[in-house]
């Protein structure tokens, strides 16, 4: 069975954009025609994302918000959670790559094997040891239309971390200098806690 | 300061635990073959072909699901399988077509107005079919942990799965735990946990692990270990009751309400949009309208309000079908000075296909006494059961059947597994059927209290 997490993340029409200072925060948020929401949020001094959330309508049962990066709150009361000594997989970009992280891997360095499975666009981490498996797209790189390249994608384990780095193309670090730059001046304007701004895009 | 811990104590897997017996738990379906033609015994169902052969025409009828709100009367003297047919249409019907069972006196609540929990029960009735994307978790159980605190009493619990790739273990809360028992799940299943209902589903046995039970249960199957993620997201094929939008949309906390029970009056807007919705969703193909079942047993204690609700709401084109059961005759009709037959008004009977149901005859009676003896895990020798069986024929079945295991009790006091003639005897002599009953209260009246004898005595020594 194929993960199908992305169908979620994708822009549906033009979206009606706000951002208000938070938290020491940016959060930017995109309200869809079709009730669907999408809230970014941004440092606010380097312009680091922190965090990406979607949220779905449903009639039937109660929407949730689904990370693509930053962790979601973990749930204490529900029934079926994951054990605290699982490993744990996290997105976190830098400037120039997509990262991510997977957290809680006791094994040793040669069990990993992080391969590209160019037929389902999809990053694909094995353990020879049968003791971790995870596949996931990127979807910015989905929703630019563009493709994950065979070989590209690299690895590093250290301190029971592993590391899974793919660069960004040059569409979306355009993309990304865009908004950095619209921050900018948004900054310049010295904005403070709960202010709202109004944000082209 | 250190905290101290409680002492856990480790729960061994309960051992089966034993399930409780109901009057009909015995049927599995209406016992028909191919062509329709009951089989004598079959399914749990004993002999009433002609019922069950109009039964399984309407059967047809419902899993055609072409026709909506058509309505079925079943009416028979009591003891004639009535409850038994609607219960043989539900199982035959199967898990995905909504089959909602009530008595005729739960419409009465203080809570709801008689008309709202007629609708709810319509609308408990009507299925939605939809396609959904659940997060599910599927994987074969490597161990199962359970443990029980000395102090709280509560369950805390881990599972461990896998696939061929990967292992994760998960914490389970109290209810999950409940499930696994249930479902008497152990290491080497392989079983689907739908995260947002906490449904579990097990799909069969690894086949790396069939070798270690020589003897299996008729139902097992076996599977692949799953292959991949632990964690998926799979399209499901829900159905889901128009009550349950309801009450999910009338309310924020809504689908908590579905399991409290406690739904109370909902808003006739929020009603329409919701029709207007499913509407919509069967247009753009999202989504499939089911119509059910709604089995009225004991109608005649509707009111003439009720009477006139439904004969309306079954003219609608989402009704689904309605089956009716009543024992009475002629009887007055609740809420009027007029009596019917079965206690029902006539534009509502001419709406209705009546079955009849016939009492059963000795060789039938003995059947179902097996049957239900087989049901109830009770031994019997022969000579019990004729005796049981004329104890049937003379009284009625019912009596009859309950006596099995109150027999099964008392041969068991004199240390024997088999049922005697003796013990059936001894429960016979115990408990008394109404027939005899009222016969001893006719001879004993005097010495009753309240008794109208007594007081017309009386009056008559004043005057």
């Amino acid at each position: 069975m194929q993960s199908q997490n992305n169908q979620y993340l994708q822009f549906v029409g033009k979206p009606h954009i706000s951002a208000v200072i938070a938290g020491g925060r940016r959060r930017v948020n995109y309200t869809f025609e079709d009730k669907s929401e999408l809230v970014e949020e941004y440092d606010i001094n380097n312009h680091e994302l922190i965090s990406r959330k979607w949220k779905r309508l449903s009639n039937i049962k109660e929407s949730q918000w689904i990370y693509e990066v930053g962790e979601a709150p973990i749930d204490q009361q529900s029934e079926l959670k994951l054990s605290n000594t699982n490993p744990i997989f996290v997105r976190k970009d830098t400037p120039q790559h997509f990262q991510y992280r997977v957290r809680n891997l006791t094994y040793p360095e040669d069990v990993y094997q992080v391969e590209i499975d160019e037929k389902s666009q999809e990053i694909v981490i094995r353990t020879t040891n049968k003791k971790y498996y995870k596949r996931f797209a990127i979807p910015d790189i989905r929703r630019a239309n563009l493709k994950l390249e065979q070989g590209k994608a690299t690895h590093v384990y250290k301190n029971n971390t592993l590391i899974v780095s793919y660069p960004k193309p040059d569409q979306i670090l355009e993309r990304e200098y865009q908004i950095r730059q619209e921050f900018d001046k948004l900054n310049k304007k010295k904005p403070k806690e709960g202010d709202l701004e109004c944000v082209q895009q | 300061m250190t905290t101290v811990n409680a002492p856990k104590i480790n729960e061994y897997k309960e051992a089966t635990r034993v399930e409780r017996v109901g009057a009909q738990s015995h049927i599995r379906g209406l016992g028909l073959d191919g062509d329709l033609e009951p089989r004598n015994i079959s399914q749990g169902m004993v002999g009433q072909k002609k019922a069950r052969k109009a039964a399984g025409i309407i059967l047809n009828t419902i899993r055609a699901g072409k026709i909506a709100g058509r309505s079925i009367l079943i009416a028979g003297q009591p003891g004639t399988g009535k409850t038994a047919i609607a219960m043989g249409i539900a199982k035959a019907l199967g898990n995905d077509i909504p089959f909602t069972a009530m008595a005729g006196s739960e419409i009465f609540s203080l809570q709801m107005s008689k008309t709202e929990s007629l609708t709810q029960a319509f609308r408990r009735s009507i299925g939605v079919r939809i396609k959904e994307e659940t997060e599910i978790v599927e994987g074969e159980v490597v161990e199962i942990e359970i443990d029980k605190s000395a102090t709280s009493g509560a369950k805390t619990g881990k599972i461990t799965l896998k696939t061929t790739e990967m292992e994760t273990i998960y914490d389970l809360g109290a209810k999950m735990i409940e499930s696994i028992t249930k479902e008497k799940i152990s290491s080497g299943d392989v079983i689907t946990i739908d995260k947002v209902s906490g449904r579990i589903s097990k799909l069969g046995r690894s086949f790396a692990k069939a070798s270690e039970f020589d003897a299996l249960g008729p139902q097992t199957r076996h599977v692949q270990c799953p292959e991949g993620e632990i964690e998926k997201r799979k399209e499901v094929v829900h159905t889901v009751t128009l009550h349950e939008i309801d009450v999910i949309n009338s309310r924020q906390k809504g689908f908590l309400d579905l399991f409290s029970g406690d739904t109370g009056e909902i808003d006739p807007e929020i009603r329409d949009q919701i029709d207007s919705k499913v509407a919509e969703w069967k247009e753009e193909g999202k989504a499939d309208i089911v119509p059910g079942v709604l089995f009225i047993d004991e109608v005649h204690m509707l009111d003439i309000e009720c009477f006139s609700f439904l004969n309306r709401a079954l003219e609608s084109d989402k009704a689904p079908i309605v089956i009716l059961a009543t024992n009475r005759g002629i009887t007055n009709i609740r809420g009027t000075t007029y009596k019917g037959p079965h206690g029902l008004p006539i534009d509502l009977l001419d709406r209705c296909l009546i079955i009849q149901t016939e009492p059963y005859n000795e060789a039938e009676i003995r059947s179902i006494l097996e049957i239900r003896c087989e049901e109830e895990d009770v031994e019997m020798t022969e000579e019990a059961k004729e005796v049981l069986t004329k104890i049937g024929v003379d009284t009625t079945l019912r009596y009859s059947i309950q006596l099995i295991t109150t027999a099964n009790l008392v041969a068991q006091k004199r240390k024997s597994n088999e049922v005697d003639v003796e013990d059936v005897r001894r429960v016979y002599s115990m408990f008394i059927d109404h027939v005899r009953s009222t016969q001893y209260l006719r001879d004993h009246q005097a010495e009753y209290m309240f008794d109208e004898y007594q007081k017309q005595t009386q009056k008559m020594q004043v005057e």
